[in-house]
C-alpha cells in the first residue's frame, strides 16, 4: 500500500484566509484529508499511479466555488486576534470578556510573576477582610437595639447612685434615663447543683430605654423597683433554655436567686444581653431611699434614650447642669470634682471603648501591609510593562488607542486582584480565629461575627479597588511607549528614567512602611519581653484557686461567715495533698477592683473638692502572705490572732507606705475607712502585688492597696465579703483535690456553688495573653512586609542590573574590578532600602504613638528596637541586592557588549 | 392537479395558442424563480436520502451519489463538505466522530428529527415539480 501523501499541508494552505476557530479548522482538515485520502487510495488500487491519483484527489479542492470561498460562507469564523487593542467592533461587554480572556491567558503565561502578585494581594486584601469583619461586628453594625443611635450612657467615669439615677429620671428633658448595676453575680439554687451566675439590676424602664422586648412574659412595670415589690427576675434565653430546659411554664415560677425567691416575670429574646455578654438574668434594681448604703452609694453606669429631636450636644449640656445640681442632693459631702466633666455618650461608642484602640490599631497595620502589597504589586506590573514594550509599542503603532491600551492593562490588574481577593477570603475566615484571641472576649458584638456576606462583599470591593490602584499608574505608563525605540530595541532599553524613578520610589515607599511594621512588632515585642520578666509579686507555683459563692446573708451574722471559712480551711487542709490553705476576697492579676474610700492618718482631704482617695482593699486570712509568698518588707503579717474581736489592723503595700509615708515608718501609722469612724492600725508592709494586672494598668483612682484580716473586713457594702477565693498549695492532681472540696461543700453547705477553678500559674499566663497575641500579629505583619519589600528591592534591583548589562560590560571591558561591579549593584539596593528606612524612621515616630497604650516599660522610640530594626533592614538590603550582584560581578564583557 | 398551474388571469382568452403559451410561461417562471433552490435542494434531498436509513460519512455520502446516478451527479470535496456543514449547522442533520479499529477516524452523519420533516416537505416539493413537467410534457393530453 502506497504511503498517504500530506494532505493536511494542501488543505491548511487553501484555508488559510478563512480564519476558521482553531478547533474547528483542525475538524475540517483531518475530514477533508481523510476523504481525499480515500479518492487517492481508491484510484491507486484501481491503477493509477500515485502522483496521478494524488493530482486527481487534489483536484476535488479545486472546484468552484473554491473551498475557501464556501466553507467561508458556512462555517462561523474565529474573531479577529486582537492585532490592535481598539478595534471598535465589540460592545464594551464583549471587549471586557475579550480583554478578560486575554488577561488569564497572558498571565498563565507568567506563572511565578503571577504568583508573587497574587499572594501578595492575598495576604493584603486577607488580613484587611478579617479585620473588617471584626471592626463591621464591633464598632461598625449598629447595636441590636431600636433607634440604637438615639442611644447614649453617661461616659466611662459617669456612674451615678441610684438616688443620682432617679433624680435624673425626673429631671432629664433631654432623654429617658435607665441605670444597671455593672456587676451582679447570684446563685441560683434549688435546681439540684448550685449555679453562680452572672446578672444585672436594672431599672424599671431599662428595657423600655433600650426598645426591646421579650420572647415570653413582660418586662418589668413602673413600681417594681420598691422593696417589697421587686421579687421579680427576667431570665435570658440561654438560662431559660440551659438550667430551665425550655421550661414552657417558666412565666409566674418562683426560683432562688440569691436566697431569694423571685418570681419569673418574661424570659428576654434570644441573643439579648446587656451589659454584656455573660448577663443571664435581670432584677430590678433596689431603689429605696430609705436605704442610704445603697440609694446613694451603690455607683451605677447610666444609659438614655435621647428624646424626639433632641441631639446629643443638649444633652450633654443638660447633663453636665444636673450633675451639678445631684451635688447638693447627696446626704454626705461629694467632691466637687466628681461632676466635672460629666457628658453623654453614644453607646455603641462608649461599649466599645474597650477595643477600640485594639481595633484602631490592628485596622492600620493591615491597612499597611495592604499598601505595600498594593506597591509591590505595581512595581511587578511596572517591570513587566517594560517587558512588554515592544507588544504595546506595535500594538499602538497598528492603531489601538491609549484607552484601549490602558483598559487591557487595567483589566490584567483586576484579576490579579480579583484572584488575591478570592485567596484573601479564604484567609480571612482563617485569620478571624487568632484575630479574636488578640481581642477581649466580653467585648460586645465579638460573640456575632455576623455572616460572611458582608466580608465578600468588603474583600470584593477591596479587590476592585485595589486592583484599579495599582494597576492605574503602570497602565497609563505603559499605555505611551516610544514607539520606535521600543520596536526596534524590543523593550529592552526602552524604559524611561520616570518608570525607572517610580519604581525605586515604590519601593522606598514599600521600605519605609515596612519599616514602619517592623519598628511596631519590635516595640511590641520588647515590651512583651519586659512583661514577662515582671515579678507579680507572689509566687504562683503549686497555687491552685477555686472560688467559694455562698449568698451574702451567710455574713447577715459576720461570726457565722468567719466561722464557715474557719471550718472549710481546716476541714481543706485534712485533703490528702493540700499542704497549705488560705482564702482572699481577690486574686492577683484579676482585673477586679474590691475598692474602699479611705482617710489617710496626716492627709486630710476636703471632701467639697474632691473624693476621697480609693485603696484596693483585700480581705485575706492569715495564711494568704506565706502561702503566696508575698513577703513582708516591714512589720508583721496577718495573724490568727488578729480577730473579729481584736483591735482592727492591716498590712499596706510597699508602694501605699512610699506614696503617704516616704520618710518613716508606716507601722503605727491609721487609715479610716470614709464611713466609720475606726482608725485600722498599720502593722506590717507587703511587697507590692500585681494586683489588677501585669503590667499594673489599675484605675488612676486607685491609690494604694491594704490587706485586712478576714475576720475584721468590711468591703465597699460595708459587709464582710461572703464570696472568697481559696488558695491552695497542693501537691497532688488538682482534680483529685477540687472533687473532693466540691465532697466537702455539698456536706458543709450544698447551696453553695464552687467554682473558677483555676492554676495561679494559668493565671499568670492568661494576663500576658493578649499581648502576646498581638505582638504575633504585628511580628506576622512585619515579616510579610519585610518579605515583600525584600521582594521588591531584589525585582527592582535585579531588573535594573539586566537592564545595564551592556553599561557593565563596558566597565568590565574598560578594566573595572568584579568587586567595584559587585559593590556598585549592591550600592544600589542599599541606597534604596536605607531611603526608606529613612523615611520609615520618621514616619514611625509618628505612627507608633498608636501603640504607646499596649507597651510596658518601652518608649516608642525604644532606641534598642530602632537598631535592630536598622540592622534587619540593613540585612534585607544585603540579601536583596547579594544574587544581583553577583551575577553582575560574573558578567562577561564580550557576552555583554554582544548583547542587544 | 394540472389545474393547479392554470394561471388565474386571462380566464377569458380560450384560444389553444394563449393556452399552451400561458402553460409555457407557467412552467418557465416556476423554473426560473425556484431554480437556485431547486439546484440546491436537489443535492440535499440527495444526502438527506442517503443518510436517512443509516449514519454514513463524507465520502461514502460523494461515492454513493455518484454510482447511484450513474455517474451523472458528481459530488466535490470543495462542494459537498461546505453542504454538508450547511446541513448540520441547520439542525438537518448531526455528525460524530467514529473511531473503528485499523481504520482513521471518520466524522459520520445522521439524520436529525429536524432533517426527517426537511426531507419529507423537499420530496413533496420535488414531486410536485415533476408533475409539472408531467402535465406540460403531457400538455396535448390536458
Amino acid at each position: 500500500m502506497p504511503e498517504d501523501p500530506d494532505w493536511k499541508t494542501e488543505i491548511v494552505q487553501r484555508l488559510a484566509r478563512v480564519n476558521l476557530p482553531p478547533a474547528r479548522e483542525a475538524e475540517i482538515i483531518d475530514e477533508l484529508a481523510g476523504h481525499l485520502n480515500d479518492d487517492y487510495q481508491r484510484l491507486v488500487a484501481s491503477g493509477a499511479k500515485e502522483e496521478e491519483a494524488r493530482e486527481i484527489a487534489l483536484e476535488g479542492l479545486n472546484d468552484r466555488p473554491q473551498i475557501a470561498e464556501a466553507l467561508r460562507k458556512v462555517v462561523r469564523t474565529a474573531p479577529r486576534e486582537p492585532i490592535a487593542l481598539g478595534t471598535p467592533r465589540l460592545s464594551l461587554t464583549g471587549t471586557f470578556w475579550r480583554d478578560l480572556r486575554y488577561a488569564m491567558r497572558i498571565l498563565r503565561r507568567s506563572p511565578g510573576f503571577t504568583a508573587l502578585a497574587v499572594i501578595s494581594l492575598a495576604l493584603g486584601i486577607g488580613g484587611n477582610a478579617a479585620m473588617f469583619r471584626i471592626l463591621n461586628a464591633v464598632l461598625i453594625r449598629p447595636l441590636p437595639y431600636a433607634d440604637s443611635d438615639r442611644l447614649v450612657r453617661a461616659d466611662h467615669s459617669g456612674y451615678y447612685p441610684p438616688g443620682g439615677l432617679v433624680d435624673l429620671q425626673r429631671e432629664s428633658r433631654t432623654m429617658e434615663v435607665a441605670g444597671y448595676s455593672p456587676g451582679l453575680e447570684l446563685n441560683l439554687t434549688g435546681l439540684g447543683e448550685p449555679w453562680r451566675l452572672r446578672g444585672s439590676a436594672v431599672s424599671g424602664n431599662l428595657f423600655h430605654v433600650l426598645g426591646v422586648g421579650v420572647e415570653l412574659g413582660r418586662t418589668f412595670r413602673p413600681g417594681e423597683e420598691e422593696t417589697g415589690r421587686d421579687n421579680l427576675v427576667i431570665l435570658s434565653h440561654e438560662l431559660w433554655q440551659g438550667q430551665f430546659r425550655g421550661d414552657p411554664g417558666i412565666i409566674g415560677r418562683v426560683v432562688m436567686l440569691g436566697g431569694t425567691g423571685r418570681e419569673v416575670v418574661g424570659v428576654a429574646a434570644r441573643g439579648f444581653a446587656f451589659p454584656d455578654a455573660a448577663t443571664r438574668f435581670w432584677i430590678p434594681l433596689h431603689l429605696d431611699p430609705r436605704d442610704r448604703t445603697t440609694y446613694w452609694e451603690g455607683y451605677m453606669p447610666v444609659i438614655g434614650r435621647l428624646r424626639d429631636g433632641v441631639s446629643l450636644i443638649q444633652a450633654q449640656h443638660e447633663i453636665a447642669t444636673l450633675s451639678l445640681h445631684m451635688l447638693r442632693l447627696f446626704p454626705y459631702t461629694m467632691g466637687r470634682d466628681w461632676a466635672a466633666n460629666m457628658t453623654v455618650v453614644p453607646l455603641q461608642e462608649s461599649l466599645t471603648s474597650n477595643i477600640r484602640p485594639e481595633l484602631v490599631v490592628l485596622q492600620c497595620a493591615v491597612a499597611l501591609v495592604l499598601l505595600i502589597a498594593c506597591a509591590n504589586v505595581a512595581g511587578l506590573l511596572l517591570a513587566r510593562a517594560t517587558a512588554r514594550q515592544k507588544e504595546i509599542a506595535l500594538r499602538v503603532a497598528v492603531g489601538a488607542s491609549r484607552a484601549r491600551i490602558v483598559q487591557q492593562l487595567l483589566t490584567e490588574s483586576l484579576v490579579l486582584a480579583l484572584a488575591g481577593g478570592s485567596f484573601g477570603i479564604a484567609l480571612a475566615f482563617a485569620a478571624n480565629a487568632v484575630l479574636e484571641t488578640a481581642l477581649p472576649a466580653t467585648s460586645n458584638g465579638m460573640a456575632n461575627l455576623g455572616s460572611g456576606w458582608q466580608v465578600l462583599a468588603y474583600a470584593g470591593a477591596l479587590s476592585l479597588l485595589t486592583g484599579m490602584t495599582f494597576g492605574l499608574v503602570p497602565a497609563l505608563i505603559a499605555s505611551r511607549p516610544d514607539l520606535a525605540l521600543a520596536i526596534k530595541t524590543g523593550g529592552q532599553r526602552a524604559a524611561g528614567a520616570a518608570r525607572a524613578r517610580l519604581r525605586s520610589a515604590l519601593i522606598v515607599g514599600e521600605v519605609a512602611l515596612a519599616v514602619v511594621l517592623t519598628i511596631g512588632a519590635g516595640l511590641l515585642i520588647r515590651s512583651l519581653w519586659k512583661l514577662t520578666q515582671v515579678s507579680p509579686g507572689f509566687q504562683p507555683q503549686h497555687v491552685l484557686t477555686l472560688r467559694v459563692s455562698p449568698e451574702q446573708s451567710l455574713c447577715g451574722q459576720r461570726s457565722a461567715c468567719i466561722a464557715f471559712y474557719d471550718e472549710l480551711l481546716r476541714r481543706v487542709r485534712e485533703i490528702p495533698g493540700v499542704e497549705d490553705d488560705a482564702a482572699a476576697n481577690t486574686l492577683p492579676l484579676s482585673a477586679e477592683i474590691p475598692a474602699s474610700s479611705v482617710k489617710v492618718e496626716g492627709f486630710p482631704y476636703v471632701p467639697a473638692e474632691r473624693a476621697a482617695p480609693m485603696f484596693w482593699a483585700g480581705a485575706v486570712t492569715p495564711d494568704y502572705f506565706r502561702l503566696m509568698g508575698i513577703s513582708i518588707l516591714q512589720g508583721r503579717a496577718l495573724e490568727p490572732s488578729d480577730s473579729e474581736s481584736a483591735a482592727p489592723v492591716i498590712v499596706v503595700s510597699a508602694a501605699t507606705a512610699r506614696r503617704y509615708w516616704p520618710h518613716e515608718s508606716p507601722i503605727g501609722k491609721h487609715v479610716q475607712l470614709v464611713w466609720e469612724d475606726r482608725w485600722w492600725t498599720v502593722v506590717g508592709v507587703a511587697a507590692d502585688v500585681r494586683q489588677f494586672d501585669l503590667a499594673d494598668h489599675s484605675p488612676d483612682y486607685i491609690r494604694g492597696a491594704m490587706y485586712m484580716p478576714y475576720a475584721q473586713a468590711e468591703d465597699s457594702d460595708r459587709q464582710l465579703p461572703a464570696v472568697m477565693t481559696l488558695v491552695l498549695h497542693t501537691n497532688s492532681e488538682p482534680t483529685y483535690v477540687v472533687s473532693r472540696i466540691r465532697d466537702l461543700m455539698r456536706q458543709m453547705n450544698p447551696s453553695v456553688p464552687v467554682d473558677e477553678i483555676r492554676s495561679m500559674v494559668s493565671l499568670v499566663n492568661e494576663s500576658t495573653q493578649q499581648p502576646r497575641s498581638m505582638m504575633w500579629l504585628f511580628v506576622s505583619f512585619a515579616a510579610v512586609a519585610l518579605l515583600l519589600a525584600a521582594v521588591g528591592a531584589y525585582g527592582v534591583v535585579s531588573y535594573t542590573t539586566a537592564q545595564r548589562t551592556f553599561e557593565l560590560g563596558v566597565r568590565v571591558a574598560l578594566g573595572a574590578r568584579r568587586r567595584n561591579i559587585f559593590g556598585l549593584v549592591l550600592g544600589q539596593s542599599l541606597r534604596l532600602v536605607l531611603a526608606g528606612l529613612a523615611l520609615g524612621l520618621g514616619a514611625s515616630l509618628a505612627l507608633t504613638r498608636l501603640l504607646a497604650t499596649f507597651l510596658y516599660g518601652t518608649a516608642t522610640s525604644d532606641a534598642l528596637t530602632l537598631v535592630t530594626v536598622c540592622g534587619v533592614l540593613v540585612a534585607v538590603a544585603l540579601a536583596a541586592g547579594f544574587v544581583p550582584a553577583r551575577r553582575a560581578a560574573n558578567i562577561d564583557p564580550v557576552v555583554a557588549l554582544r548583547a542587544d | 392537479m394540472c389545474a393547479a398551474f392554470r394561471p388565474p388571469f386571462f380566464p377569458h382568452q380560450r384560444s389553444l395558442t394563449y393556452r399552451a403559451f400561458l402553460r409555457l410561461y407557467t412552467l418557465l417562471r416556476y423554473i426560473v424563480v425556484q431554480n437556485l433552490e431547486l439546484k440546491k435542494g436537489s443535492a440535499e434531498l440527495m444526502i438527506l436520502s442517503l443518510v436517512e436509513d443509516q449514519p454514513r460519512h463524507g465520502y461514502d455520502i460523494g461515492r454513493l451519489i455518484e454510482q447511484r446516478s450513474g455517474g451523472t451527479v458528481k459530488f466535490r470535496v470543495a462542494s459537498l463538505y461546505p453542504l454538508l456543514y450547511r446541513m448540520e449547522q441547520r439542525g438537518w442533520i448531526h455528525g460524530r466522530w467514529v473511531e473503528k479499529a485499523g481504520q482513521r477516524r471518520r466524522r459520520y452523519y445522521q439524520l436529525t428529527k429536524e432533517g426527517r420533516h426537511v426531507l419529507a416537505a423537499q420530496r413533496r416539493g420535488w414531486l410536485e415539480f415533476v408533475q409539472a413537467i408531467n402535465c406540460i410534457a403531457g400538455l396535448e393530453n390536458a
